[in-house]
Parts: structure tokens; sequence; C-alpha cells
């Protein structure tokens, strides 16, 4: 117990790194499907689709794989939190559980029906659309939950209201941050895709558009979301706002990163530039990752907030076991370098069809 | 409350079953493919190769619907059973965490093997493949069953379990914090509360502070002979299910006229045949093993209400067919006779002969059950026999096609019940708790009451993917014209 104590901030580390590599393909993943299904249905180009889509499998799989890595870490890591949200958000993991459901078959089917059309294919491209945001949808509940803990009755006993947990005032503005990041990083990553293909500056400058728009959205929600935080989690605003914590460079850096994508995005649309491909890859993604970071570090030494102060992180931390570090350590070093072959298996394999028959 | 615990527990089962649809196939799936490939290069035989691919693909098809079933059943044990999460931070956490490493495994070595599979002349590579994504299956499969199998047998407990109920076992080397244990039991008993609510407190933190944490060894489970000698039976018996569907499939095909199919289907059907015969020795251990420790269990498979032999399990274990068994009147005898060792203020005393008269209402349906596994897993066993011998003489099948095709489907449906019908045995064989002798369904069940809504979304989503595998099973494998 002593040992884990001490020992938090690798706790923290090990929970961080596979949700940030889950988040960052989670949101490549829905965005392209996103863009796979404008393709198809928007512009009637099935190769562009076809190839969309296949990042999009891609990226589900890696996603879907680092997801279930999550759920183990978390349930056996921090079982405390977990047993507090499988009770107080129940509804909430039941709304991302549908999602899952109608998402994974889908997107599959989606995918595999995409060279014949028809009925099939688009109510398998709406399923895979709606299911991909349902599952946020749930998921941003808890992330919701631990800046601002609607619902949370009483820790001790475990009481709670499960219907008052949906009225949390920092979802709303949460999920349409979530969105704007899942469409920015969608369409702007479509865009080199859709340059590969060897179309003309009017298809994907379409994707640039698009990808300007979910920026906007992007912000909009952000702004939104800190405006929520200074009202109802004031520890998480002042330390956004404190040069002192390490929080406040990525938010910065979020925002000079946000500022330079819509910058290049305006330039590229009036035909003053032609932005680099690797830049639609980088800025969109590091950006996300810098606000993923950024609401999330700044909540530390605690795990859920409560407006000035909170509930530390070793409070929410399973103490019921002696482990070493070294055991879990060295566990999860084999399970990540066992994910990092699988990305750049279904990297080369999918993507980039290397093996291709 | 009863009937909540009921609805929990039947969807509970539900979904395990449903889900186990799909592990069957990829566990049987890749174990298969590595057969035919390998007996590919053995009798240098295309076919083989190419029948090997088709059962990767089988096994592909169902390892991505697993993932979805999956993750529903895993979502369903933590909102519907959210106690367990304890089980799951301490026992179940080093073979839950391995797991992922083998899902790993099998994930980033499936996609490599399917889009490499003409690019790799080497028919060994293919072979170290498939084996890499068998054992990474397997592997998977192996560990989560070892936590089943824990709750089972609970190992590690040493003597506590022996302290409430005088005729139980030693449960391995005492890892765990009997003091704190059994304050929570205490917790549990006296206020009536179920697990899930005391686990985020500050009660929690504070009794953990007051005795140290609840286990020592995170390696407990591993430790466990009845968890290996259990995870052999479960394996087994899911590639002899798994592999009897694929047979089945086989068989169809092979009543339609795809006669290249016959030698390959007698290999499988010889493979599965000699799996029984390896399954009649693992459960012949597997029965020692409860004997040993799941002494109420073994009473309810024996229909043993009053102690006494049961001459082919005397003969087969003690080598004598007089042996007598405790029964349920043993069991109530020294507990009634016994006096607690414990200092608490909870009558354990009680509560242990309640939980016997409990155990004693479900050994009437056990017994049933287990009768009609046992019989009907002998049957299997006399058609495999037929498979074995007619592998020496595939002619025999020439002018026998819709009887051979008829043995198959018997040989399917039969290990698939016995399967069924076992997991059965296992999971009442172990009530009235939830983690033998430890806790009750109830004391594990969320706060909030399981709902219509919850019911339907499980089991819609489980018939929903496993729905979607058939149909993507149909479409992408069974609509080709020939296999091979």
């Amino acid at each position: 117990m002593e040992e884990i104590e001490m020992d938090i901030e690798f706790f923290i580390w090990i929970t961080a790194i596979p949700l940030l590599v889950h988040l960052a393909f989670v949101h490549i993943n829905l965005g392209t499907s996103v863009s796979s299904f404008i393709a198809k249905y928007l512009y009637r180009d099935d190769r562009l689709a076809k190839k969309l889509a296949r990042v999009a499998v891609a990226g589900e799989f890696v996603s879907g794989t680092l997801g279930t890595v999550l759920t183990v870490i978390l349930a056996g890591i921090w079982t405390p939190l977990m047993n507090v949200a499988a009770n107080i958000l129940y509804i909430p993991l039941l709304i991302a559980l549908v999602g899952i459901v109608f998402r994974l078959p889908s997107i599959g089917g989606y995918w595999y029906t995409l060279d014949r059309g028809g009925v099939i294919n688009l109510i398998f491209g709406i399923l895979m659309i709606i299911g991909g945001f349902l599952i946020p949808f749930g998921f941003r509940y808890i992330f919701a939950f631990i800046n601002y803990p609607v619902g949370l009755e009483s820790l001790d006993p475990l009481r709670g209201n499960i219907f008052g947990a949906l009225m949390n005032p920092l979802f709303p503005p949460l999920y349409i941050l979530t969105l704007g990041s899942v469409l920015m990083v969608g369409f702007t990553v479509s865009v080199p895709i859709a340059r590969s293909e060897g179309y003309n500056k009017s298809v994907d400058n379409r994707f640039v558009f698009y990808g300007l728009t979910a920026t906007l959205l992007f912000v909009i929600g952000n702004i939104w979301f800190i405006y929520g935080l200074s009202n109802y989690s004031g520890f998480i605003f002042l330390n956004l706002l404190s040069a002192s914590n390490p929080a406040f460079y990525t938010f910065l850096l979020m925002w000079i990163l946000i500022i330079t994508l819509m910058e290049i995005m305006v330039l590229e649309l009036r035909g003053a530039v032609k932005v680099n491909n690797k830049m639609y890859l980088a800025i969109p993604i590091m950006a996300m990752l810098s606000m993923e970071f950024s609401y999330d570090y700044s909540r530390f030494p605690y795990f859920v907030v409560t407006g000035e102060s909170g509930i530390e992180a070793t409070f929410f931390l399973n103490i019921s076991i002696s482990a070493g570090l070294p055991e879990i350590g060295g566990v999860f070093l084999a399970i990540m370098s066992m994910a990092v072959i699988s990305m750049v298996g279904v990297y080369l394999l999918i993507v980039r069809r290397y093996f291709e028959e | 409350m009863n009937s909540i615990i009921g609805n929990a527990l039947g969807l509970s089962a539900l979904g395990i079953y449903l889900h186990a649809i799909s592990i069957a196939l990829v566990i049987a799936g890749s174990i298969i493919a590595l057969l035919f490939e390998i007996l590919s290069i053995i009798r240098k035989d295309d076919g083989y190769h190419d029948l090997a691919y088709i059962m990767m693909k089988f096994s592909i098809i169902a390892f991505a619907f697993g993932a979805v079933s999956g993750t529903i059943v895993e979502f369903g044990l933590v909102q519907v059973w959210s106690g367990f999460l304890m089980i799951l931070g301490t026992y179940g956490l080093f073979p839950f965490y391995i797991e992922l490493l083998a899902f790993m495994i099998e994930a980033g070595l499936i996609a490599l093997l399917v889009y490499g599979w003409k690019r790799f002349k080497n028919r060994w590579i293919h072979v170290a493949l498939i084996s890499a994504i068998a054992f990474g299956s397997n592997l998977s499969g192996a560990l989560i069953m070892l936590v089943n199998s824990w709750m089972n047998v609970p190992w590690g407990t040493g003597e506590l379990i022996r302290l409430i109920y005088p005729w139980a076992p030693v449960y391995g080397p005492d890892y765990t914090n009997e003091a704190l244990l059994l304050k929570i039991k205490e917790l549990l008993i006296l206020e009536g509360r179920p697990l899930t609510e005391i686990l985020s407190g500050e009660v929690m933190n504070r009794l953990v502070s007051e005795y140290g944490p609840l286990l020592e060894n995170p390696w407990a489970a591993f430790e466990s002979f009845y968890g290996w000698v259990s995870v052999g039976h479960q394996l087994v018996a899911t590639i002899i299910t798994g592999g009897s569907w694929y047979a089945l499939l086989m068989a169809i095909r092979y009543l339609r006229g795809e006669d290249r199919l016959l030698r390959p289907l007698q290999d499988l059907l010889l493979f599965l045949a000699v799996l029984m015969v390896v399954q009649g020795v693992i459960g012949h251990d597997m029965g020692v093993q409860v004997i040993k420790y799941q002494p109420t269990k073994f009473a309810m498979i024996a229909g043993l209400e009053e102690s006494g032999p049961d001459p082919i399990v005397g003969l087969t274990t003690f080598g004598d067919p007089n042996y007598i068994f405790p029964g349920f009147d043993y069991f109530i005898e020294v507990t009634k006779n016994s006096s607690s060792h414990l200092n608490s203020t909870v009558d354990f005393k009680e509560i242990a002969l309640n939980d016997l008269y409990k155990a004693l209402e479900y050994l009437p349906l056990v017994f049933s059950l287990y009768t009609l596994k046992i019989s009907l897993a002998v049957l299997a066993g006399l058609v495999g026999l037929v498979f074995m011998y007619t592998w020496l003489r595939p002619s025999l099948w020439f002018r026998r096609r819709r009887l051979m095709f008829y043995l198959v489907v018997f040989f399917s449906a039969a290990v698939t019940t016995v399967s069924s019908l076992g997991w059965a045995v296992r999971e009442l064989g172990r009530k009235p708790w939830t983690i033998y002798g430890l806790f009750y369904p109830e004391e594990l069940i969320s706060l909030v009451e399981l709902n219509p809504v919850t019911i339907a979304i499980v089991i819609g989503g489980l018939l929903l993917s496993l729905g979607m595998m058939v149909i993507t099973i149909y479409l992408v494998i069974w609509r080709r014209s020939r296999w091979i």
C-alpha cells in the first residue's frame, strides 16, 4: 500500500499514456468515418470514401484495443473511482455501451458494403455515425463528473442520483468541444488523404473548409467549457491560468496551434499557400492532445474536483493489493510494446496496403 | 430483492453463453487452422492450406464480433455487479492485466496474417503466425477462466473459509488479510449492505489503513492447481465445441458435393475424437479437484443429500467403489458440532448452516444437469470412436454421405449441449455463493436496480452482434462456391 501511495504519479502516467493514444485514434476514426460518409453520399466518390473508411477501420481497431486496456487499468488500479462511475454514471455508461454495440458492427458493415452502396450501406453508415458519437456522449459524462461531481450524494456509503448526474452543467460544453475536436481532426486528416488520390484542388479544399468550420466549433466549445469551469470547477480554471502549472503551457500551446491551424486553412482556401500534408496531420492532433492534457492535468493532485478543492487521486487508488511497481510496470511495458506493434502493423497493412493481395 | 438478483444472474448467464459462441469460434478456428496448415506441409496438399485460410477468416470475423460481445459482457459485469470490482482489483488484477497482453498479441498478429497470407510463401511462417495467434487467443481465454476458477476455488485465502465453514478445505497459502476480509464480511452482514456501498469510501480506506491490504500476493490465482486443471478442461471443451461447429459446416458442404472436403473433415473429426479422450483424462482430474475443494458442489453433482458411495467415482479416484463420500448430512452435522474460533458479533455458525440449506436446494437441479451432461458426453464419445475407426477407412463414407452428416450433426449437438450443461453445473454448483464460501450475489450487486432498459440493451446488443457475425460469415465465407 505504501509503495502504491508513494508512486501515485506512476499510476497516473500508466493511465494517461494509453488514454491519450486511445483518444488520438478515437478522433481519427470517428472523424474520418464522417468524412467517408460525406465522400460517399455528398460527392458520390466511392474511391475516396473507401480510402477514408479504411483509415477509420484501422483507427477503430487500435482505439478499440487500447480502450480495452484502459478499462482494465481503470477497474484494476482506480477501482474505487470505477465503482463510483459504475453506480452513479450508470445511464451514461449504458449510453456509451449502446454506442459501442452499434458502432463496431456497423463500421465493418459500412466498409464491406461500400462498393455496392444501396440502402444497406446507407443504413450502416448512419448507424456508424450515430453509434460513434454516442460513445463519447456516454464517456464524456465521466470527465464532466470528475470536474464537477453532480449526482453524487455521498461516498460513504455510496449514494447518488443517477438521473441527477445527467444534469451536469459541464457536460454540454464538453460534448460540443468533443464534437468540434473530433470533426476538426477528422476533416483535416482527410485533406492529405484526398490529395493522395490526385484530385484537383476543389475536392480537398472542401475538407479544408469543413475542417475550418469544425475548428470554429472547437473554439466555441473550448470557450464555453472554460466558462463552465470558472463557474463550477474553480480549481481547474485557476490552474489553467497559473504559470506555475504545466497545464498552463499546454493550454497556451493548444491556442497557438488552433490559431495557426485556422490561419493556414484560411490562407489555403484563399489560394495564398499550399499547406504541407504533414501540417494537416500534426497540428490538429497536437492541438487535441494539448487540450486533453491541459484539462486533465490541471485537475491534479485531485481526481474529483469539487469547486476550489477536491478529492485526491490517492483516495481513488486501489489500495487493497500489495503489488510492486516492477510487476505492474513490466507488464504495462509489454502491453504497450504489443500495442505499438499492433498500431504499426495495422497502419502498414490497412492504411498503406503494404501487403495488399 | 430476490427477483432482482435472479434477473441479474440470468442476464449474466445469458450474456456469457452468447459471448461464448464467438469465443468458441475464435479459439477453435485458430487451432484448426494450425492443424490444417501443418497437414498442408506434411501432405504437400494446397487444399489444406486454403482451408486453413478459411478457418482463420472464420476466427477473425468471430474475433471482431467477440470484441463487441465481450465489451457488452464486461460492462454488464461492472455495471450490474459493481462489488465484483474488489475481486477484479485484487485476485483478478494480474490475470486480467496479463490477459490484455494476450489480447494484444492476438489483435496485433491477426491483421498481419490475413493481409500477408499470399505474400508469405514459406508455409512455416504461416504456421508460426497461426501458432502465435492461437497462443494469444488460448491464453486470453485461459486467464479469464482462471479468474472464474478463482471464484470457484478462492486460492490464497488459506484457512479463512474453514473458520466459517468447518467442512471446507484449506485454500492454499494464506495470502489474504483474514482480519480485513472478516471485518468487511461483518459490515456487509450486520448492516445488510452490498460491497459496492463501501468500496469507494472512507470506511474502506480506514479499514485498509488499520488492517493492511487485502491481498499480499497478486499472483495468488496463478498458483491454484485447481485453476489450471479447470482452465485446461474449459479450453479443451471450447475447442471440441467450436471444432464440432466447423466440422458441421464442412459436412454440409461435403453433403452438397464438395468431395475434396472429405479428407480434411475426417482429419478434423479424428482430432476432435482424440480431444474427447484427452478431455476424459482432464475431466477426471477436474472431478478430483472438485471433490477436494468444492465439497458441496461434489455432493450436488453426485446427488449426496446423505453421505454414501459413488461407485464409479470411488473406484476411479480412490480405487474403492464403496468409498463413502460426505454428503450434506455430514456438512450439517460438522457445522452444528463446531465451535466458532471467530471473535465476531456475527453468528457465523447460523449463517454457515443457512448456506448449507440453501445449497441443498440446488442439489436436484445440479444433479439432473450433471447426469444429463455425462450421459451425453458418453454418447458423443462413442460417436468419436466411430470417427476414429472411419478415419482409417475413408471409403466407408463415399456412399454414406447422409449418415456421416447425421453423425456429425449429433456429435456437434451433443458436445455443444455437454459444454453448456457443464458451464451451468459449474455456476450453479457453487451456489449460494458467487465467490465460493466468501461472497453471495446480493453482496456484489450494484446499487442501481437492474431494469428492463439495461436488460434490453445487453441482450439486444449481444443478439445484434451475434446476428451480424452470422451474416458476415455468410457473406464473406459461406457464399464461396467451393472451399478448396
